[in-house]
């Protein structure tokens, strides 16, 4: 017997994991499909900026649910027996992880992102119904697909980011584990900004902003700014570690994780 | 089939929980697994089934090493918790997605063992009283049909006849190839089903031996006055006189009250160690 990955034992055990708890995972992803919906409803009504409305419908919808999601595919920690059944269920470590993997990582942004496309569409549609195609500010569906765009290198980004953080806080923290998750990565991200400031006035002095591995606002002028970024070789490195390699190691560190957890 | 070789473990490696046990369990039997609130059973027994690492020895389960949790492993044992756990399905459903991953698993015999148990699965398993879950699981964890079946606290939450059927049905599902452990500290719910008894206390192995070498080693019985001389295990006295736990030596037959048996292995560790071994 292939003791890290069988066809059919993966198969039955991702027919389990759905079916095991459907309303937290598929009833989970239904609901954020139509908060997804409704928020993209409200922002879009009259005020509402079309920018705003199609980044943060879509960051709420992929990174925010992604990582609620994520923090619930290894949720069995939560009670003792729930904990025993899944661990000593007949399928590998590998197997397990990879269940979850497909959940958080490949079924739940198809998902989401096929309905965000079919939204976004219809929502353009509409709006082309009503007014001139000529005008200025004729709405452009949001490219959620180029990879080298926008979209690839925030939202992604985050969503692997939190995705991951969730998965690996989930196999940390028995009880609660998504609170304790997001306080870290929060303070996580307090202790960047503060201290890559911090470092920026030592090193610059008058500054205006810096936003951590990208740039600094530094002041030139009674009121002007000049914008120092990363040497390029430099900020290709930074890119790769923050963008693929620290997603990356989070979600391998799950896999680690799962492996060695003791319960 | 379950071998431990200087296992030790505890929750932190400062105050470890046993220390340097050695035991070996052969299929065939059901095991009774003793020992005081806090002593270690159902950690021994999670150490068993892959849940918790041992800190040092070593740990074979048929032929398997239970931390690395593999598949071939875990198909040949079955966990039964002190806690229940089933998710929010009806019975047929659960059926659907947990039994595939037993091989050996046979529905007919758990309708059988449902019956017997008199549990009513329909509707929701969370709608179910905890004794009725328990015993479900019990039902499901026996048709499993795996070479070992651990249990903790099997009779905890169980109504006095369902503790009577359940000592039935575990007497009928040994088999040959398989061994039950069940740890309890209720020790009369275990009387005249275990054939095996292993005592652990104070971190160690307090005893390990068959129901037949125990009467072989000891007697048990009422006494108006303590033979002078007699290695004492335990007394206790009683309306009709002294209840005791002796050496036996002079081949007596009795049977053995196993709450009388495990006070007189804590209380006297020593004494009983002297005596077994001799």
């Amino acid at each position: 017997m292939n003791n890290i990955f069988n066809v059919r034992r993966f198969c039955l055990l991702l027919k389990k994991t759905l079916l095991e708890r459907p309303v937290q995972i598929m009833g989970f992803t239904g609901l954020m499909l139509t908060i997804s919906f409704i928020l993209y409803a409200i922002s879009h009504g009259p005020g509402g900026s079309r920018d705003f409305t199609q980044n943060s419908t879509f960051f709420i919808g992929l990174a925010g649910g992604g990582s609620v999601l994520a923090s619930v595919v290894f949720g069995y920690f939560g009670g003792n027996a729930k904990g025993y059944s899944y661990l000593t269920l007949p399928a590998s470590p590998f197997e397990k992880w990879l269940c979850g993997v497909l959940i958080v990582g490949v079924l739940y942004p198809a998902v989401f992102i096929l309905f965000f496309s079919i939204m976004d569409r219809a929502f353009a549609s509409s709006y082309l119904v009503r007014h001139d195609p000529a005008a200025a500010d004729y709405p452009m569906m949001m490219q959620v697909f180029p990879l080298d765009g926008w979209m690839a290198q925030n939202v992604y980004t985050l969503f692997f980011i939190y995705a991951g953080a969730m998965m690996v806080g989930s196999l940390y923290f028995n009880k609660m584990s998504f609170i304790k998750t997001a306080l870290i990565l929060f303070g996580l991200f307090i202790f960047f900004f503060v201290s890559n400031s911090g470092i920026a006035k030592v090193l610059f002095g008058d500054i205006g902003s810096a936003m951590p591995f990208e740039f600094v606002f530094v002041r030139v002028g009674y009121n002007d700014f000049e914008r120092i970024t990363l040497p390029e070789n430099v900020a290709h490195a930074v890119n790769f570690g923050v963008r693929l390699a620290f997603p990356a190691s989070l979600w391998l560190i799950s896999l680690v994780r799962l492996r060695e957890k003791e319960f | 089939m379950i071998h431990t070789r200087d296992l030790s473990f505890g929750y932190s490696r400062k105050k470890l929980l046993f220390r340097n046990l050695s035991l070996s369990l052969e299929p065939g039997s059901i095991y009774g697994l003793l020992g005081k609130n806090g002593a270690g059973k159902s950690t021994l027994l999670k150490n068993l089934a892959g849940l918790l690492f041992p800190t040092s020895g070593t740990i074979t389960v048929n032929g398997f090493e239970p931390r690395k949790r593999q598949p071939s492993f875990l198909e040949t044992i079955y966990f039964i918790p002190e806690e229940t756990y089933v998710p929010a399905l009806g019975a047929g459903r659960y059926l659907d997605l947990f039994a595939p991953f037993y091989p050996k698993f046979d529905e007919l015999q758990f309708r059988e063992f449902l019956e017997a148990l008199g549990v009513k699965s329909e509707g929701r398993l969370t709608g179910l009283s905890f004794g009725q879950q328990k015993k479900f699981l019990i039902a499901f964890g026996l048709a499993c049909n795996t070479q070992v079946l651990l249990l903790d606290e099997p009779t905890n939450g169980l109504d006095i006849p369902s503790k009577s059927r359940l000592r039935q049905l575990l007497a009928s599902a040994v088999t040959p190839e398989r061994a039950i452990i069940i740890s309890t500290h209720q020790v009369r719910d275990l009387d005249n089903l275990i054939d095996r008894v292993i005592i652990v206390g104070d971190g160690d192995l307090l005893l390990s031996a068959s129901v037949g070498h125990i009467s072989d080693k000891l007697c048990f019985k009422t006494v108006s006055e303590i033979p002078a001389g007699a290695e004492v295990l335990y007394a206790e006295k009683s309306l009709r006189g002294t209840a005791v736990v002796l050496k036996n030596t002079d081949g007596e037959e009795s049977s053995i009250n196993l709450e009388q048996l495990f006070n007189g292995v804590t209380d006297n560790p020593e004494l009983a160690k002297h005596i077994f071994n001799n």
